[in-house]
């Protein structure tokens, strides 16, 4: 059989998961703190028709040029893209965006930690700052119920005005980094994990070592471009159509060698 | 049976070897870095196979050789610090686990929890002196002669090189090509690295799309010349000696 039928049939797999990338994309295009995804994709192996370099003839010559035919592509990975989204000033003491590397620490109900940029806090009722799906963020900051206003510094230092016009401060906001943040696995909720691609989170305070500092009363918005998208989304749907063709003219040619012989 | 039949039949064969590198380019049309390639087809003279030299000789189409397009592709704007496009007829150079060199001009690079610099495929890109690279986490930047800095400390150079015979590559699947050493050399000043782009693939599609077409018809022309050969020696079994 012809093998550009399979060959074909690999491109439009691969840009079906690409499209599939694309509509991630735009479906979280106001998420607050989601990190864009692309598909990667790389040639597969070849098949090896005639070696460059092999004798053709008798008296030692050789021949030039090779014969490969390449059997398709594949998807290498699918890698999340860390560049900032554009922050948005919302005046909420609790929003915060972390304005350069590093990720909020968050206490998962199993115990584990996760990891997010999404910094849109808010209190439980024991006055912990949570996540909008109530996990405590990491280390735990209590806000006392008779505090008037918080603040949170660049560093991450979190202060709040009692009645009296004390200032306390509560606690400092940690942020973890990753050598390899493109590796995190998602988890969804705009959560990340570390695993061994990533790995180990390194702790530290905002602003010192090459994290980022706090804006309080910011949030980070996606960091999906929209006419990027779209642009892709013609391209792979078009990618796709193409494939198609080839599958289809496969498909005719070995019609038309079925049809040789009548009756 | 007449030996044109056997040509008819070795030319459609060869229309499907075409389809199979045009589906094969066309498959990856949106994989970065991807060189496209095309086969070309000679003549091969009947006689030399019959032995039959008195004959004036029909020939067979077969396998000629292979290119590979080294024409650049589109460059895109992706803004991601780990992509990195060559102007030029460069390459990066990769390690591979065997401890061989390949090359490619896919510059999506990813890193590893070490930090270490790696293709898509997870080999490690390589310096100019052949090892690999390590980033610490921070800032990454690149100038244009592909060093590179984290936080405004140049820690590396990209390794790139040229490649003097491009009809001595060897594709190896995951956008990685190989070539004897002596087929490559320092890359000069002409080539430039740009961080935050893209190089796409080189497959044109419209042109893919037109081969397919010629591709395609030609086979149904050489398969209809098949059909005649079959119909001429059908005649001749049923037709020729029957009393009417």
């Amino acid at each position: 059989m012809i093998r550009a039928l399979w060959t074909a049939a690999t491109g439009m797999a691969a840009q079906a998961l690409n499209v599939d990338v694309i509509a991630n994309n735009l479906a979280n295009v106001n998420t607050t703190g989601f990190k864009r995804g692309r598909a990667n994709f790389q040639d597969l192996m070849y098949q090896q028709i005639k070696s460059a370099g092999a004798e053709a003839s008798a008296a030692g010559t050789q021949l030039p040029t090779g014969i490969q035919v390449g059997l398709g592509v594949r998807a290498a990975g699918i890698e999340s893209i860390f560049l900032e989204g554009s922050f948005k000033n919302t005046s909420n003491p609790l929003d915060l965006a972390i304005e350069g590397r590093g990720f909020f620490q968050i206490l998962m109900p199993n115990g584990d930690l996760a990891y997010t940029r999404a910094g849109a806090f808010s209190m439980d009722n024991q006055g912990q700052i949570v996540t909008s799906d109530g996990n405590v963020l990491q280390p735990a900051i209590t806000i006392p119920p008779d505090a008037l206003t918080i603040n949170i510094g660049a560093d991450g230092t979190v202060s709040v005005e009692q009645p009296g016009g004390a200032s306390t401060v509560v606690g400092q906001i940690q942020l973890a980094d990753f050598s390899n943040p493109a590796g995190l696995t998602h988890l969804g909720h705009s959560l990340f994990q570390a695993n061994n691609a990533s790995g180990q989170a390194i702790t530290g305070n905002a602003g010192a070592n090459g994290l980022g500092n706090l804006g309080q009363g910011t949030l980070e918005m996606s960091n999906v471009n929209i006419v990027e998208e779209m642009v892709n989304l013609i391209a792979g749907q078009r990618a796709y159509e193409m494939n198609s063709k080839a599958v289809q003219a496969g498909d005719e040619m070995l019609q038309t060698a079925n049809n040789i012989r009548r009756g | 049976m007449s030996v044109g039949i056997y040509i008819a039949g070795a030319a459609g064969q060869m229309a499907q070897h075409k389809l199979n590198d045009i589906s094969h380019n066309l498959a990856n049309v949106n994989t970065a870095g991807f060189m496209g390639s095309r086969s070309t087809f000679t003549t091969q003279l009947s006689n030399q196979i019959t032995g039959n030299s008195t004959q004036a000789a029909p020939a067979f189409a077969k396998y000629g050789n292979q290119f590979i397009d080294m024409e650049e592709g589109s460059i895109k704007q992706t803004g991601n610090d780990l992509d990195f496009a060559i102007q030029g007829q460069g390459f990066f150079r990769v390690g591979l686990a065997d401890g061989s060199e390949a090359y490619t001009r896919a510059g999506n690079f990813k890193l590893d929890a070490n930090g270490t610099l790696l293709t898509q495929g997870g080999y490690s890109v390589l310096n100019t002196s052949g090892s690999a690279i390590q980033l610490q986490p921070g800032h990454i930047t690149a100038n244009q002669e592909g060093a590179l800095f984290v936080n405004g400390n140049k820690v590396a150079d990209l390794g790139l090189v040229k490649i003097r015979d491009a009809s001595k590559i060897d594709k190896v699947g995951e956008t990685l090509v190989k070539t004897p050493a002596a087929n490559t050399e320092q890359a000069s000043q002409d080539i430039t690295v740009h961080q935050g782009a893209l190089e796409g693939s080189n497959v044109n599609a419209i042109l893919a799309m037109t081969e397919l077409i010629d591709t395609m018809r030609s086979y149904q022309a050489t398969m209809k010349v098949v059909e005649q050969f079959d119909q001429q020696s059908s005649l001749l079994s049923n037709k020729v000696g029957s009393i009417k």
